[in-house]
């Protein structure tokens, strides 16, 4: 008994062991957080409005041609020439181009906008259009302008250059006879602009101005003429050759323009002081540029009133730091053009702000059309520490998107990321890149539209920002919200 | 008559003492003494911490992740200088299974949880090294044994990864000069070759 005693003790010591106890090992962690105030701040912009969209209140151009395509504008017509269109040979996109052959009023050439003008007393019209001569047969004098014709088409006035190094005021009635003229140089082959205005009185009251392709003032004549007292007329373009030869001289014309206002600026109003615009077109070159002192800017247009090749082209409102603010993208239905009037819409931002800047909600409203994009500095994020972090944004699955939401949303540091991407309010990229930040000048930037109006959209972002780059070292995330309206 | 009570008084005693001594031997002779060895073959530990990718790198404000073990590498002690909102740490250090012939099985005892109420969440991740799956949390603010399964850790690959999630939520009274508050909080990082039951606490 006691050996059976004696194994039962023996073999409980040995196993207890192993079934408990011995099967269990501690070591410790020991987790101590020393607290800090946060090295990064969230901050409201300078300018705490956006831009929902620009619309044209009005136009003063009754007419404009680019001559641009193949065929000759319809409802134009001719007297005399030979008029044909030039792809590529304009000062920008196509020309008009005329030979005189001596068949028009007083042995010129007439190419015209074919509507009635009215003349009655008190109307006032501005016309320009670009025009260079390219051709003189030798001995003789070609002149190119802008024609004013009576209705009916006997009698017109011809205000134009000539390769006789003049700039005219023509009257043929229907033969030609100068009225006024200033001497400057004319080169051939180079563009010059025409600006004319005439003012129906008692009389004809001409102002006629020549500018070189930059907007330079080159030579200003006037004239008074009774000679011919219409009730209506015609604008339009003229080519006419004297001397040795009468026919055979050939001009080229472009941006023509003609209206009731003044067609060498565009006016945008309702602007914030300190605002800046910029007319871009359809080619993508700066046409005109400028600065706000009051709510209201003209920007001149001179040197290419019927806006690049007469199709869509943009304007570009900005904030007074030079950030974008809202593009305007002009329907290629349509051409911006000297003597537009637009106005902005801005709306103002509610911006909030935690305690310890490390939480933001923005409330704003952007463009309710494709044909405007609201762009804005959004959130303003300052590096306290003197160190550089690395940052990126994330849009986070918590976000709801109203239908018809198009939006990148973008983080600029010492670069720009690339773009959280949101089409149609589909998000197809919800991260950025990884920019580094320091100082004060990064910025959380949006650029958005809505395709209707009455949406609100609620974009849930978090800012995270790490001591060490690709997202290393200690990362810290900052909500930010951002409700979106039109 | 006196030399007559003294004789009584003596044989109550010796009765006494018979009775007395009869029990001791009874007693004593139930007591059986058998030799036992127990013979303690000490083990280098199979489970062990390492630093992380982030162990030591740049902390906020110029300061450091302070990840440290002791020399045997059983224990971990980390200085982290978090602020206001979600602070993430990740791969700041690793669980090693140097026992390259089994898995073990370990689970988290928090036995001293962070108590500051601005402290609104603190996560400890135990994650694969690459940090694509996670296999377990921890609730630093929560005493006890977590997560309620074991997680195991097997010799290929025998490497798993901690990443640590702190919230803090300031008050309305807290400024951006405002420091996070400091805390600490102990865990016992348990591990056993079986998974079949707890330890007990």
């Amino acid at each position: 008994m006691k050996k059976y005693i004696a194994i039962f003790l023996i073999s409980f010591l040995i196993f207890l062991p192993q079934l408990h106890a011995s099967r269990f090992t501690l070591d410790t962690i020991s987790a101590s957080l020393v607290g800090q105030a946060p090295p990064v701040t969230l901050n409201q912009p300078a300018y705490t409005y956006t831009c929902l969209y620009l619309s044209r209140t009005s136009r003063a151009a009754l007419t404009y041609q680019d001559f641009e395509g193949t065929s000759l504008p319809s409802n134009w017509a001719s007297i005399g020439s030979t008029w044909s269109m030039i792809p590529g040979g304009g000062y920008k996109g196509g020309a008009l181009q005329g030979t005189d052959n001596g068949g028009g009023i007083g042995g010129s050439t007439e190419f015209y906008w074919n509507t009635q003008v009215s003349f009655t007393s008190g109307s006032s019209y501005n016309i320009t259009a670009k025009v260079k001569i390219s051709a003189v047969p030798s001995n003789s004098i070609v002149y190119a302008g802008i024609a004013i014709i009576r209705n009916p088409t006997n009698m017109l006035y011809e205000i134009s250059i000539s390769s006789n190094n003049r700039f005219n005021i023509r009257l043929f009635s229907p033969s030609p006879t100068t009225l006024v003229f200033a001497q400057v140089t004319i080169t051939l082959n180079t563009w010059y602009i025409i600006y004319v205005s005439i003012t129906r009185t008692t009389t004809n009251i001409i102002n006629a101005y020549l500018y070189d392709v930059n907007g330079n003032l080159l030579a200003n004549i006037s004239a008074t003429n009774n000679n011919f007292n219409p009730n209506s007329g015609f604008f339009g373009v003229d080519v006419d050759t004297r001397g040795s030869a009468t026919n055979n001289g050939v001009a080229r014309f472009d941006d023509f323009l003609a209206g009731n206002g003044d067609l060498r600026f565009i006016r945008i109003n309702n602007l914030q002081s300190g605002m800046q615009a910029q007319i871009i077109d359809n080619l993508g070159n700066l046409v005109a540029s400028g600065s706000a002192t009051t709510s209201n800017l003209a920007l001149n247009v001179l040197s290419d009133v019927v806006v690049g090749t007469g199709t869509d082209g943009r304007i570009i409102l900005k904030y007074p730091s030079g950030q974008n603010c809202l593009i305007y993208n002009n329907p290629t239905s349509n051409a911006i053009l000297g003597g537009d009037t637009y106005t902005l819409i801005t709306a103002t931002m509610t911006i909030a702000i935690d305690s310890t800047k490390t939480l933001a909600n923005n409330t704003f409203y952007i463009s309710p059309s494709n044909a405007n994009i609201t762009q804005t500095i959004a959130i303003v994020i300052s590096i306290v520490d003197s160190r550089t972090y690395y940052a990126l944004l994330n849009l986070t699955s918590s976000s709801s998107l109203a239908s018809g939401l198009y939006a990148n949303i973008t983080l600029s540091g010492s670069s720009n990321s690339t773009s959280i991407v949101i089409t149609n309010s589909v998000v197809s990229t919800s991260i950025t890149s990884e920019v580094s930040i320091s100082g004060s000048n990064n910025y959380i930037l949006i650029s958005a539209y809505y395709t209707t109006a009455a949406k609100t959209s609620t974009l849930n972002l978090m800012l995270q920002y790490c001591t060490v780059a690709n997202g290393n070292g200690a990362c810290v995330l900052y909500p930010i919200n951002l409700i979106i309206k039109s | 008559m006196a030399l007559q009570r003294v004789s009584r008084r003596a044989k109550w005693l010796l009765a006494i003492l018979v009775v007395a001594t009869s029990i001791a031997i009874v007693n004593a002779s139930v007591f059986v003494f058998y030799p036992i060895n127990v013979s303690l073959q000490g083990q280098a530990p199979p489970i062990v911490f390492s630093t992380g990718k982030n162990a030591n790198q740049a902390d906020l404000w110029g300061n450091t992740i302070g990840v440290t073990l002791d020399s045997t590498n059983t224990t971990l002690t980390l200085t982290l200088h978090p602020t206001w909102r979600t602070n993430l740490y990740k791969n700041i250090s690793l669980i090693v299974n140097l026992d390259t012939t089994r898995t073990y099985y370990i689970k988290f005892n928090v036995t001293s949880p962070f108590t500051n109420a601005k402290i609104t969440s603190a996560i400890l991740y135990i994650k694969n090294l690459a940090g694509t799956t996670t296999y377990g949390t921890v609730n630093l603010l929560t005493s006890g044994l977590q997560p309620n399964s074991w997680i195991s850790i097997s010799n290929n690959p025998s490497k798993l990864r901690l990443d640590l999630i702190v919230i803090y939520t300031p008050a309305n009274t807290d400024t951006p000069n405002s420091a996070a508050p400091n805390d600490s909080c102990t865990i016992q990082l348990v591990y056993s070759p079986q998974n079949a039951e707890n330890p007990s606490p």
